[in-house]
C-alpha cells in the first residue's frame, strides 16, 4: 500500500499525485460536482463501480517507474522517533447516579452528578414525543435542538425500539458522551501536527463541541446496568469531514448481551444534534435459563464493598474485555477510522473482579490492582491497537476508494504513535484490542536479546479460557478481536526493556495477511510496511505513580516480589459443552453474484448508500443465492430463545481472508474442518473468527434473553461497508419482539418504517 | 494524468448544472428530504419465494468447503485472487 522510502523521487511524486487525483474527486464528489456515474461514464471508474487501475490515480497502477503496486507516500513523521512517547492510558469515564422518576405508568431515569439537566432516559424513545406533539412544529419541545428538524432522539419509535427489561435492568449508572470534533492539540505524537477539527472525530464527556483522544474507559460491572447517551455533534453539513467520514453514527457495544435496540447495528443511525440512549443492560447470558434464582456466587458482579451481588445467567459465560464503536452501516470504517471508537469496556464480575489482592473463594485475583473493590487498572492495561495514516500535511488520511482493505503505515497503540509504557518487575494483565481497519496482527515479546518472552493467554474475545495457555507468540488477531494475556516482568530489572513485536506481514492490497515472520525477521523491520516489527516498549522501572490511587506510588517494594498477591490458577472457567444442536446452518462469505443491495425499483438501499457503490461480497445462506447487505432483509431466522444451533461459517475462497463477527451472542469454536485450530481457539468462546482464505469453522451457539434485530458480518470494516454483513432476526417469546422487527428507515425528520423480506432458507418456520 | 485532470476539470465545470441534478440523489438526500416522519404499523408478513432448505446438511457444507477449496487451489496456482462475481459458476466435481 505504502511505497518504500527507497523509491526515487518521481516516483514519490508520481504516487502523490495519484493521490492528490483521488482526494480530488472525493472533494468533488463531497460536494455533488459529480457523481459516480460521471466518473464511471468518463472511464475514471469500472462499470462495478471501482476505481480504475490507472497510474496516477489508483495506487495498485503500474508504472513506468516501478513494476509493484504503485501504493501510497509514507505518512510524513516529522521528525517523530518509536518509543520517545508515553503510551496513554485510556481516558477513565465516571458514571453518575441514575434515580427513578415516576411519569403516569412510566419511570424514567433521571441522571445525577454533572449530567443534572439532561432530558431523563425514558423505556420508549422521544421520538414517541416528538410524533404525538400538536400544535406548531417550531415549539415542538421534543425536536432536534440544532437543526430544529425531526425528534431529538435518534432513537426509533414504537415498543420495538423500546428498551427491553428495563424494569430488570433499570439503568443505575449513566454516563453522557458526544461524537464530535477533536479538540486542539489531538496529535498523534509531539513531533506531528495537530489534526484539524475534521480530520478526527472523536468522543468527549458530557454534550459537547469538542474531544480528545484516546478513546474512553468504561467499566461495567454486572449487576450495574448503564444507561449510556450518545450525542452525535458532529457537523451538520456532511461536506465538513476533511474528505472522509459520514455525520451519521449508531454507535454498537461489542459484544455485551443487550437488547436489539442497545446492540447499535439496527440500522438506526442517528444524525447531528440528536442523541441515543443505549441501555447496557449487563445482563448475563441465559439468564432465563440457568442459575435463574441467583445462587451461584460465580455469577455476580462486584457491590463496589468487598462483597458481590448475585445476578441470574451462567457464570461460564461472564464477559471482560469488549469495546464500543459506530456501525453506520455502509460507513462503518471511515466513520471508526476517523474516531468513532468511542470506548473500551472491561465487565467486572465475581471471577474477574479487577482485584488482586481480595480473597473469597470467588475472585480469581488476576494482576489488575488492589485500593479500588473492583475495577483496579494500576496493573490490568488496555491497548488499542491500530495503523493509522495521514497525508502530507500530517492530517489524518482514509482511502474511500478501497473495497478490498485499507492500511495505515502509523502503528498506534491507544492512538500514540509507538509509544513506550512504565512497568515494575512483576505481573501484569494487557487486554489487546486489534483495531485497525483490515490490519490482521501476530504479536509477541522481545527481550533486548531479541528472545521471546513468554507469557500466558487467558481469554479470547472477553471470555475467559478454561485454562491458561502458555505462549510466546500469539495467534494470528483480525480486527475486532480481543486477547488477554498475562506478562511476567519479574524476571527483568529496571532498566530493562521489551517490545511488543508484529510478526505479521499483510499482503499490498490489504486483502489479508501474507506470512509470519520470525522474531528476528520482524524486528529487524519491513520497509515497505512500517507497522512490522516493535509497535511497543516496555520499560522495566522502579517506581510508577498509581493510577487507582493517583496519591500512591508503586514500588518494588510494595508491589513486586511477595508482594504482587496476583495469581493466574490454573483453572479460570468451566467448559460448556458441545450438544446435539436443534439446527445447523452453513453461511458462506464470498464474491459473487451482481449485488443486490439495491431496491430494484428505487435503485436505494437500506438504508442510504453512496449512489453508484459497488458490492462486491456477498454472503450465501445455506448454499443458496448470494446477497449483498440489505437491511430490509433477513437472512436468517432464529424462531425463539434457546435453542442451539451449530453454524458453520466457510470462506468462499479465492485468496481472501475475513475476520466474521458475531453481534449479541458468543459462539463455541467446535472445529476448522480438517485444518488445526489452535488452543487459544478450540472449544473457546469466540465472537470474531477469522476464516482465513479456503478457511471455514464450526461453532455452537444458542441466542436467549432479547429478541429483535442484529447482524453477522466480515470485521475487515471495508468488506463490511461494501456490504458482506447479513441481518438475522431473534424472535422472543414475550413482548413486540416475538414477531419481526420493521426496519428503520432513518432521516433527518424521523424514522419511517418499511417490513422486511425474509430469506426463506434462512426462517426455519419454514420448514415442514 | 493529464487525461485525469481534464476529465476532473470538465466534472467541476459542469458540476453547478450537475449538482441541481445529483445532489438530493447521490450526496445529502436524507439532509434534503423534507417528508415528515411517518410511522407505519409494524407487521410479520413475510415474502416467501420458495423453501429451500433451512438446515445445513453435511453434504451441503462439503460442496462449499469443496467450492472454498477450488476457488483457494486456483489463487495459489494464479497468485490472482477472485475478482468481482468471478466465484460463479462452479459445479461440485
Amino acid at each position: 500500500m505504502y511505497i518504500s522510502t527507497d523509491a526515487s523521487r518521481i516516483r514519490q511524486r508520481e504516487a502523490q499525485k495519484a493521490r492528490d487525483n483521488r482526494a480530488e474527486i472525493v472533494r468533488a464528489r463531497s460536494i455533488g460536482q459529480v457523481s459516480r456515474r460521471d466518473l464511471v461514464r468518463w472511464g475514471i471508474f469500472t462499470a462495478s463501480g471501482l476505481l480504475v487501475c490507472k497510474n496516477g490515480l489508483s495506487p495498485f497502477a503500474r508504472s513506468a517507474y516501478a513494476a509493484i503496486p504503485t501504493g501510497t507516500p509514507r505518512s510524513p513523521l516529522s521528525g517523530a522517533q518509536k518509543f520517545t512517547q508515553r503510551m496513554p492510558r485510556l481516558q477513565l469515564q465516571t458514571p453518575v447516579p441514575m434515580t427513578p422518576v415516576v411519569r403516569g405508568a412510566e419511570t424514567d431515569a433521571a441522571f445525577g452528578g454533572q449530567f443534572v439537566g439532561q432530558p431523563n432516559a425514558r423505556r420508549l424513545s422521544y421520538h414517541n414525543d416528538f410524533s404525538a406533539f400538536v400544535g406548531d412544529p417550531a415549539t415542538n419541545p421534543f425536536r432536534n435542538p440544532v437543526t430544529n428538524r425531526g425528534p431529538m432522539e435518534g432513537r426509533p419509535p414504537t415498543e420495538f425500539f423500546a428498551h427491553q427489561r428495563w424494569n430488570n435492568f433499570f439503568p443505575k449508572a449513566g454516563y453522557v458522551m458526544s461524537w464530535t470534533q477533536c479538540a486542539p492539540g489531538v496529535k498523534f505524537h509531539p513531533n506531528m501536527p495537530d489534526q484539524e477539527p475534521n480530520s478526527v472525530w472523536c468522543y468527549g464527556t458530557g454534550n459537547v463541541g469538542q474531544a480528545t483522544l484516546p478513546p474512553f474507559l468504561i467499566k461495567g460491572r454486572y449487576g450495574e446496568p448503564m444507561l449510556a447517551r450518545v450525542h452525535n455533534n458532529t457537523p451538520v453539513n456532511r461536506e465538513e469531514n476533511n474528505g472522509f467520514g459520514r455525520n451519521e453514527q449508531q454507535l454498537h457495544f461489542h459484544n455485551a448481551h443487550n437488547g436489539a435496540e442497545s446492540d447499535g447495528a439496527t440500522g438506526a443511525h442517528h444524525f447531528p444534534g440528536t442523541f441515543y440512549d443505549l441501555l447496557w443492560s449487563t445482563s448475563l447470558a441465559r439468564r432465563d435459563k440457568i442459575n435463574t434464582d441467583a445462587s451461584d456466587r460465580r455469577a455476580s458482579g462486584p457491590d463496589g464493598n468487598g462483597g458481590l451481588v448475585n445476578v441470574p445467567g451462567d457464570f461460564r459465560e461472564i464477559q471482560g474485555t469488549m469495546w464500543a464503536h459506530d456501525h453506520r452501516f455502509f460507513f462503518t470504517a471511515e466513520n471508526v477510522y476517523k474516531g468513532n471508537l468511542a470506548a473500551m469496556i472491561n465487565y467486572y464480575s465475581g471471577p474477574d473482579r479487577g482485584n488482586e489482592q481480595l480473597n473469597d473463594g470467588v475472585n480469581l485475583r488476576l494482576p489488575s490492582g488492589k485500593f479500588l473493590d473492583y475495577g483496579n487498572i494500576d496493573f490490568d492495561v488496555n491497548l488499542i491497537i491500530s495503523d493509522g495514516a495521514t497525508d502530507q500535511n500530517g492530517q489524518y488520511f482514509f482511502d474511500v476508494f478501497t473495497t478490498d482493505g485499507f492500511l495505515g503505515d502509523l502503528p498506534l497503540v491507544n492512538f500514540a504513535y509507538a509509544p513506550f509504557f512504565e512497568v515494575l518487575p512483576r505481573k501484569y494483565r494487557f487486554r489487546i484490542l486489534a483495531a485497525g481497519m483490515s490490519r490482521f496482527w501476530k504479536f509477541a515479546l522481545a527481550n533486548a536479546n531479541g528472545q521471546a518472552v513468554p507469557f500466558q493467554f487467558i481469554a479470547n474475545d472477553g471470555n475467559l479460557v478454561v485454562n491458561p495457555i502458555a505462549l510466546t507468540s500469539l495467534d494470528h488477531q483480525g480486527v475486532a478481536e480481543r486477547y488477554d494475556i498475562v506478562v511476567d516482568f519479574s524476571r527483568f530489572r529496571p532498566g530493562d526493556r521489551i517490545r511488543l513485536v508484529n510478526q505479521l506481514t499483510m499482503r499490498d492490497d490489504g486483502r489479508g495477511p501474507d506470512k509470519d515472520l520470525t522474531l528476528a525477521q520482524a524486528l529487524q523491520g519491513d520497509k515497505d510496511d512500517p507497522v512490522i516489527g516493535a509497535i511497543l516498549e516496555f520499560r522495566v522501572v522502579s517506581s510508577v505513580p498509581s493510577v487507582d490511587a493517583p496519591s500512591q506510588t508503586l514500588t518494588i517494594a510494595n508491589s513486586c516480589g511477595v508482594n504482587d498477591t496476583s495469581r493466574v490458577p490454573l483453572v479460570l472457567t468451566e467448559q460448556i459443552p458441545i450438544v446435539t444442536p436443534v439446527r445447523t446452518r452453513l453461511v458462506e462469505f464470498g464474491r459473487s453474484g451482481g449485488g443486490d443491495s439495491r431496491d430494484p425499483v428505487t435503485g436505494q438501499c437500506t438504508p442510504d448508500c453512496p449512489e453508484g457503490m459497488p458490492f462486491p461480497w456477498s454472503i450465501k445462506v445455506n448454499g443458496q443465492d448470494a446477497h449483498t447487505f440489505n437491511a430490509n432483509r433477513v437472512s436468517l431466522l432464529i424462531p425463539k430463545p434457546g435453542e442451539v444451533e451449530h453454524i458453520t461459517y466457510v470462506n468462499g475462497g479465492g485468496g481472501w481472508d475475513h475476520p466474521i463477527h458475531l453481534h449479541f451472542e458468543e459462539g463455541i469454536t467446535m472445529n476448522r474442518g480438517s485444518g488445526t485450530i489452535p488452543a487459544t481457539e478450540r472449544l473457546v468462546r469466540k465472537d470474531v473468527w477469522r476464516l482465513r482464505a479456503g478457511g471455514q469453522v464450526t461453532f455452537q451457539v444458542q441466542f436467549g434473553e432479547y429478541g429483535g434485530s442484529y447482524v453477522n458480518h466480515c470485521h475487515n470494516t471495508v468488506h463490511e461497508d461494501f456490504a458482506m454483513l447479513f441481518r438475522y432476526q431473534l424472535l422472543s417469546n414475550v413482548g413486540p419482539q416475538v414477531a419481526v422487527t420493521p426496519t428503520p428507515n432513518p432521516t433527518p425528520d424521523g424514522v419511517l418504517f418499511t417490513t422486511p423480506e425474509i430469506l426463506p432458507e434462512g426462517d426455519p418456520r419454514t420448514s415442514t | 494524468m493529464r487525461q485525469v485532470h481534464t476529465l476532473l476539470k470538465r466534472a467541476v465545470a459542469t458540476g453547478a448544472l450537475l449538482a441541481a441534478a445529483y445532489a438530493v440523489a447521490s450526496v445529502s438526500s436524507a439532509q434534503d428530504a423534507t417528508t415528515s416522519t411517518t410511522t407505519t404499523t409494524p407487521t410479520t408478513s413475510t415474502v416467501k419465494v420458495k423453501v429451500p432448505p433451512t438446515t445445513a446438511t453435511p453434504k451441503m457444507i462439503a460442496d462449499a468447503v469443496a467450492r472454498s477449496k477450488a476457488r483457494h487451489d486456483k489463487f495459489l496456482a494464479t497468485g490472482t485472487p477472485e475478482q468481482f462475481g468471478s466465484e460463479e459458476p462452479y459445479t461440485p466435481k
